[in-house]
């Protein structure tokens, strides 16, 4: 194999969900209160934008891979972008889920120096998706089975309620 | 929230990133181990990046 760049930044935008929804998530959690959420996003777009890195600039500095809502842009800065109320859907399998979520791209360097994209491909299960990552929303890590904390209803932009982990997938044939 | 930095190019410096790491694919089922570094060796099913987050 060549030379491989690697994937070495992911980055979230915190979606602010409207107070009525809040509600919702708290007694939705008092019923259930040991359990995850595992979902497929397929691409969508894969440019050079970096809204949270590089606001505004176009391009930004390096490629990337970008998967949620439709709302997306070059700036969202959160004073001025509210991607739940601007997002009208979405390419994460929940319809309501208007995150953006997005990656370095990675690259494969052949013998005679051109440079080809690695392929993504879906997760067991998620199989059918363009691309894109899987997105897991956990009380606690993946591997702790228990899945025991307490989870506080959303927080102002910037914090994070639920543990979240997301994976690429990539293979070149 | 970001994870990861893109001028991290040593062992010392990928350390300070430990909610970024990769499994080698046996097979689409594989989930471990998982490494601090790029595999090394093909991995037959592909290359599976892990992030966590909160940082």
């Amino acid at each position: 194999m060549g030379h491989c760049s690697l994937i070495t930044s992911l980055i979230r935008i915190i979606a602010r969900p409207k107070m009525h929804r809040n509600h919702l998530i708290i007694l939705t959690l008092a019923a259930s209160s040991h359990a995850l959420i595992r979902f497929g996003c397929s691409q969508l777009v894969i440019d050079r934008l970096d809204p949270l890195v590089e606001p505004g600039n176009t391009p930004s500095s390096h490629l990337h891979q970008i998967i949620g809502g439709n709302s997306f842009v070059p700036d969202m800065s959160p004073d001025r972008h509210d991607p739940p109320s601007m997002s009208t859907c979405t390419t994460c399998q929940p319809a309501d889920d208007f995150s953006n979520y997005w990656t370095a791209s990675l690259y494969f360097r052949a013998r005679n120096g051109t440079y080809k994209r690695v392929p993504q491909k879906g997760n067991v299960l998620f199989e059918g998706q363009n691309g894109g990552m899987t997105v897991y929303y956990m009380q606690d890590q993946l591997a702790d089975y228990q899945q025991k904390s307490k989870v506080k209803a959303f927080q102002p932009v910037g914090t994070l309620p639920l543990t979240l982990m997301t994976r690429v997938l990539m293979s070149y044939c | 929230m970001i994870v990861g930095s893109p001028t991290a190019s040593t062992r010392a410096e990928a350390d300070k990133y430990p909610q970024l790491t990769y499994t080698c694919l046996q097979d689409m089922g594989t989930r471990f181990p998982e490494t601090k570094a790029f595999p090394k060796k093909p991995c037959p099913a592909g290359i599976m990046v892990n992030l966590r987050f909160p940082t």
